[in-house]
């Protein structure tokens, strides 16, 4: 039985979800508490079977593969379980749960909620899917249905804000899809396979052609757009804070990572960097994280809107994992993997701070605020440690990351870009403190003498990512070695050609 | 949305049901013919949207309204989820199951596998999905009007 | 040139696309434009798939085996495209009803669909 569970893991990973995602319609409608256990066992079940693939993946140095359909690879659609895979699945899967638990308070005075908990189902099975998929077509698809049900959530409330950030949002996401669209029939039609391990078979049998630097041009507008990487990034600061707190911390957390997996995937497993380092693409990618840093720090600086502010600060941190990406060498795309993880982390523990201020207040508006943390020491504290912790304060989870991320900027040359990197902290550092004591310090507003601290449900999932943050923070071996595995998986095409093509 | 005038009702009557028939046909014989569980739906889907325009968003919701149709939406992708978990047991999701020959042989209804189950489910996902995204469009107009 | 007429015509129309997208102020004519720059996509990938002289690739009774190879008598065109560009516009008809969807409730707050109108959000 448990052996015949681990060998579709991959599958029912997703699956269980969609699962999910078609009954809560279906047997939810009538009775909430069989909505909210219904959108409970969705990310648990997906937990639980990826769980059962720890052991060979991350002990073993094992790719599984799944094959849809029974079909021999390239033929089909198959899956690809490395390190990296992994470890970002389980990540996604657990911010559901959190985000789940913390809607079933959160989300409580709106009407429609069967929907809303089928779309953040839909949501998850999509970002499984693009992080599981072998193909890159089904990669695209996945894609889509990631981004539709998320313009759906960001819209979900219907408000004069929400309805004109889901349209921006979307307008701009359709053409960064349609941008990965084209970067994939480029490869097509050069190669004649949609197979990842096919393709990075082939394209260097087919040699140099200025329609595969063409494609990844496409692919870095695409993905990049996704990953709100500076040029890109406008509908980010619109999108993320007027959805759900909760949908925000999951838009934050792994909705955007999976633009810096989709370009990672592309750029070492599909081209290899032997054959994107022939262009200045690399350093383009670099530069474009350095600039993606500095301009998501300076206007996070500026703003009063809560929400809006750690939106701005996500896409400094995106600047990061760029950083790392661009540099290519083992330990930046260990470190960017690493804070991909401590990001998502420390920016769903701050986003579901925000929505407990938005759920008791009714505010995002920093300069009403003031005083909170005696009302709120739990908030306080979460908004706190996170704050620190995205500044890259030790001992918690963020300094590691970015002290890897730092190192490897050194060592690899780029010193004047890393300087960059360590300057746009001391800033991060400064508008978190300055902004926590803006809210939780000082003068307690006169109307705000009643507010209480969030309910138990929202409460849970910020002290289990508090106490990930810490534990993170305290022992970063374990999660270094993870990043490590993800890293020698990602970067090792040979052997992802030979597992999956046998 | 009031519906149309006699011209219009007269000769909707008439088609409607020949264009659901053909929607169902379509979604039938997706396996042998071309077309399938989606074409055949949005047959379907407009059919539905044909009677809405005609007789108005009242006169139709007395035969299939918003609710049953969002059902029909879940139902259906529901189906198709199961059935293609269903060949989990056969060794793979997606497996060739539910016929004895797997590829297939021309203009055999039974054959095919699960594809022709596959269209059924996909049929009844898009007819319900389509129809419940025109009728929550015009329910949208409608409340846009009143005000 | 002429035998490339579908690439130049894929590219003109996504580019048509990208105009009212980027220019055009009114959100129906936003959404008309996504749907220019999918279908430029859409035709892109069909005409991948293209082979000269290529037939439907649908197989008759009696043209093919199954038992021996899958390689047909005649030429046909590649069919892969053709079954992605069928997904590609399934998906994009969802993202073209949702844009709807939030196009008529933004004219239901805002009463305009002239999106240089709805300033609700900061620059």
């Amino acid at each position: 039985m448990i052996e015949g569970i681990v060998k579709q893991a991959p599958i029912l990973a997703i699956v269980i979800p969609l699962l999910m995602s078609t009954l809560i319609p279906l047997l939810g409608r009538k009775h909430t508490i069989i909505r909210n256990t219904l959108a409970f066992l969705g990310p648990l079940g997906s937990i639980a079977v990826l769980s059962l693939l720890i052991n060979p993946v991350f002990d073993g140095g094992q790719r599984i593969i799944y094959m849809l359909g029974g079909r021999i690879p390239p033929f089909g659609i198959n899956l690809v379980v490395d390190s990296l895979s992994l470890l970002l699945a389980i990540l996604a899967s657990g911010l559901t749960l959190l985000a789940v638990i913390y809607s079933y308070k959160y989300m409580k005075k709106y009407t429609g909620l069967v929907q809303y908990y089928a779309l953040v189902m839909l949501l998850m099975a999509g970002i499984l899917g693009i992080i599981l998929t072998g193909d890159l077509f089904n990669l695209f698809v996945f894609l889509e249905i990631m981004a539709i049900s998320a313009y759906a959530l960001v819209a979900f409330t219907t408000g004069k804000e929400q309805v004109e950030a889901a349209f921006k949002f979307q307008v701009l996401s359709t053409i960064g899809t349609l941008g990965v669209l084209i970067g994939i029939a480029l490869l097509y039609a050069m190669t004649g396979t949609l197979n990842m391990a096919d393709l990075a078979q082939r394209i260097p049998l087919v040699g140099q052609s200025p329609i595969f630097s063409f494609a990844l041009v496409f692919f870095l507008l695409g993905f990049g757009l996704k990953a709100a990487m500076v040029p890109l990034h406008s509908w980010l600061p619109d999108a993320h804070p007027a959805a759900p707190s909760p949908i925000s911390a999951l838009l934050s957390g792994v909705v955007i990572k999976t633009g810096v997996y989709g370009l990672a995937r592309v750029i070492f497993t599909i081209y290899g960097v032997s054959m994107v380092a022939i262009h200045p693409f690399l350093l383009a990618v670099l530069a474009l994280g350095v600039a993606t840093m500095v301009v998501g720090g300076l206007m996070a600086m500026v703003q009063v809107d809560i929400k809006r502010m750690l939106a701005f600060s996500s896409i400094s941190q995106m600047g990061y994992i760029l950083f790392g990406i661009g540099i290519a060498t083992g330990l930046a795309i260990t470190g960017a993997i690493f804070h991909v993880l401590n990001h998502a982390i420390m920016k769903a523990l701050l986003f579901m701070c925000a929505g407990v201020i938005v759920y008791r207040i009714g505010t995002r508006d920093m300069s009403k605020l003031g005083g909170l943390a005696k009302k709120m020491p739990v908030t306080a504290l979460g908004f706190l440690v996170g704050g620190l912790a995205i500044a890259g304060i030790p001992p918690f989870n963020g300094f590691w990351s970015k002290l890897m991320l730092y190192i490897a900027g050194f060592q690899s040359g780029n010193s004047l870009a890393a300087v960059v990197a360590i300057l746009m902290s001391v800033i991060t550092l400064g508008y978190f403190l300055r902004f926590f004591q803006q809210i939780f310090l000082g003068k307690l507003p006169k109307n705000l003498e009643e507010v209480k601290e969030a309910p138990l449900a929202m409460l849970l999932p910020i002290v289990i990512l508090i106490l990930l943050c810490i534990l993170i923070g305290l022992y970063p071996q374990v999660f270094m070695n993870l990043s490590q595995s993800a890293t020698n998986a990602v970067l090792d095409q040979t052997g992802y050609i030979r597992s999956v093509l046998g | 949305m009031k519906g149309m005038s006699l011209i219009v009702r007269t000769i909707s009557r008439l088609i409607v049901a020949p264009i659901l028939l053909f929607g169902i046909y379509i979604v039938l014989h997706g396996h042998l013919t071309p077309g399938g569980g989606f074409p055949g739906g949005v047959i379907i889907a407009a059919g539905i949207a044909l009677l809405i325009l005609s007789y108005g968003l009242k006169a139709t919701t007395k035969k299939i309204n918003y609710d049953t149709t969002k059902v029909l939406d879940s139902f259906g992708a529901f189906l198709f989820v199961a059935i293609a978990s269903g060949a989990i047991a056969l060794g793979y999701f997606f497996a060739p199951y539910l016929g004895l020959i797997a590829m297939g042989t021309p203009a055999q209804w039974f054959s095919a596998g699960g594809i022709p189950y596959y269209n059924i489910a996909i049929g009844i996902k898009v007819a319900g999905a389509l129809a419940a995204m025109f009728i929550g469009l015009v329910i949208v107009i409608m409340m846009g009007e009143e005000e | 040139m002429i035998a490339n007429l579908n690439y130049v015509m894929a590219a003109v129309i996504f580019t048509v696309g990208l105009y009212a997208v980027l220019v055009k102020r009114d959100l129906i004519k936003i959404i008309i434009g996504i749907g220019f720059m999918e279908y430029g996509v859409n035709l892109f990938w069909i005409s991948l798939g293209y082979r000269t002289g290529g037939t439907a690739p649908i197989i008759t009774p009696g043209e093919v085996s199954h038992t021996a190879s899958w390689v047909p008598q005649t030429t046909l065109v590649d069919p892969i495209p053709q079954a992605l560009v069928l997904t590609a516009i399934v998906i994009g008809l969802g993202t073209t009803v949702l844009l709807i969807a939030i196009a008529v409730r933004a004219y239901q707050r805002y009463g305009t669909f002239d999106i240089q109108k709805m300033r609700e959000l900061k620059e």
